[in-house]
């Protein structure tokens, strides 16, 4: 079982079919691409049903402390199949801590060039929670991520 | 403020403790080493999360026990709050958790909910101890002001490793990722900026009153001394201010490998009569100073919150002359309830309950 997973050779997930099933299935969006952290972090996003495009792997997040820097991530790899594959938007979905909004930002200056949209996750309220409960900072994104109704 | 009911499990010296204080002046008195301290330390926690005495959790686990729990019950303006802090010895690092009315939250979202103002014998560190002791007693008032202060604290501080650590690196420094860190040291400096100035001004004022009424050697100058320079007047815009430093210290930070401009480099100066207290004070202005400041913290404390905060006072009283000891009692006459540790009583204290404290037990003894 161990032996017969392996890295996806397009999106880098885990996998035991090369390419994936996600990267191989037609019924799937292709001009979206979503870029996460991990691989764990594909399961989170396949849980909702919500999301009918493709992913990316980077392999961790931007880190100079952990001796993480651009090249020890998959973004050339991420680079050159936007080239490629000319998707519409890409979707950044890493984690909003400092190395998540540095990674996020990062990805954002590189991508931009080549003409492809780039969007990051809204940051906002949990559903079913009060405004009243809500912390400040969690109230503010929530603010600049508002949207028209 | 008033703390109703404390309860420790596994806390330094206590083993298990339930103790209900009453309003007003809570006097606890006792030899060295009996867990007076320990007992201000755990109200300190469960009001901010932190120790005022070490920054090294696993210590505040009792020997030989695999976890340490504070909790207890407050009653503030905005009704009873049930607040629980626990510490577990973990493989690596210890495990901290918060929980309020039953309900586990992020450390972000506990700060703030029970305000307490503490002063002991090693605040005198903050007159003559080095820039970073006055960051941290900013810092942690700051914390327990603005609920915007602290995730931007620590949004910056690592931001700020992270910088360091490129600039660092063996391998070329790669400026876009550079200009993404000042991109995000801008975003949460300019709220630590904006947040200390705002609150070294309201400050000041009162420690300046505070010193004027027992000494006329004054007056005490308390101001803020960013490394980011915000104009003659100190009102200039933090965001663009910042940013023009970084754009100018740029080429130095990058040849020198050091992250010099920002407000971790930020100090707090403190003159009487014009010079510099940390170098020309006598002891006694300096404890006179640092009292004045500490009465300040209490006073915007109480100003902001429109209630006033749990006072702990560890084993300070003591140390003053009869002259200070009273203008500081006056200065607290409206605290709604105070901690207040000696090994004998003080002569100056109407204290509203007094308990001796011996080998981790308590004994209301007046």
């Amino acid at each position: 079982m161990k032996d017969r997973v392996r890295l996806c050779s397009r999106c880098f997930s885990l996998t035991e079919e090369d390419p994936c099933t996600i990267c191989t299935d037609e019924r799937r969006d292709a001009q979206t691409i979503c870029v996460v952290a991990e691989a764990k972090d594909i399961f989170a996003v396949e849980r909702t049903s919500a999301y009918r495009g493709r992913y990316h792997v980077l392999g961790g997040l931007i880190s100079p402390m952990d001796g993480i820097g651009p090249a020890q991530l998959r973004v050339r790899e991420l680079l050159e199949r936007i080239g490629r594959e000319e998707p519409r938007e890409i979707i950044i979905a890493t984690n909003p801590n400092a190395e998540g909004e540095a990674t996020a930002l990062y990805l954002s200056r590189c991508i931009t060039p080549s003409g492809t949209a780039v969007t990051r996750l809204a940051y906002g309220l949990p559903i079913g929670g009060d405004l009243d409960y809500a912390d400040e900072v969690t109230l503010t994104r929530a603010l600049e991520g508002r949207r028209a109704l | 403020m008033l703390l109703e009911l404390l309860a420790l499990t596994d806390v330094r010296n206590y083993a298990e403790l339930e103790f209900t204080p009453v309003r007003g002046l809570n006097l606890l008195i006792g030899d060295n080493a009996q867990g007076k301290s320990n007992l201000l330390e755990a109200m300190a926690m469960l009001g901010t999360g932190r120790s005022f005495r070490t920054t090294h959790d696993r210590d505040i686990i009792r020997a030989d026990a695999g976890a340490a729990t504070i909790s207890g019950r407050a009653r503030s303006r905005a009704g009873t709050l049930q607040l629980a802090c626990s510490i577990a010895r973990g493989p690596g690092n210890v495990r901290k958790r918060y929980t309020v009315n039953g309900g586990p939250v992020r450390y972000a979202r506990y700060l703030g909910r029970a305000q307490v103002v503490t002063f002991a014998p090693r605040d005198l560190d903050v007159i003559v101890g080095p820039p970073s002791r006055r960051r941290a007693f900013l810092n942690a008032a700051l914390s327990q002001e603005r609920p915007a202060y602290y995730p931007a604290l620590a949004s910056y501080t690592r931001t700020v490793e992270q910088k360091r650590a490129l600039l660092r690196a063996p391998e070329p420094v790669d400026s876009d990722l550079l200009a993404i860190y000042d991109e995000r040291l801008v975003r949460s400096g300019a709220e630590l900026m904006s947040g200390r100035r705002s609150y070294v001004a309201v400050l000041s004022s009162e420690a300046e009153r505070a010193y004027a009424a027992w000494a006329s050697d004054g007056p005490l100058e308390v101001r803020y001394a960013p490394n980011v320079d915000l104009g003659p007047e100190g009102d200039a815009d933090p965001a663009e201010a910042f940013e023009l430093r970084l754009r100018a210290a740029r080429p130095l930070e990058r040849s020198g490998r050091r992250v010099l401009a920002g407000p971790h480099r930020d100090d707090v100066t403190i003159r009487l009569a014009g010079r510099d207290l940390s170098i020309f004070g006598s002891q006694g202005q300096q404890r006179s100073a640092v009292l004045a400041l500490k009465l300040a913290e209490y006073r915007v404390s109480a100003a902001n919150a429109g209630e006033s905060p749990l006072l702990l006072l560890d084993d300070v009283l003591s140390e003053l002359d009869s002259l200070r000891q009273s203008a500081f009692l006056a200065g607290i006459a409206d605290v709604e309830q105070a901690f207040v540790t000696a090994t004998t009583a003080p002569p100056e204290i109407a204290a509203a309950a007094t308990y001796r404290v011996v080998a981790a037990e308590l004994n209301r003894i007046g």
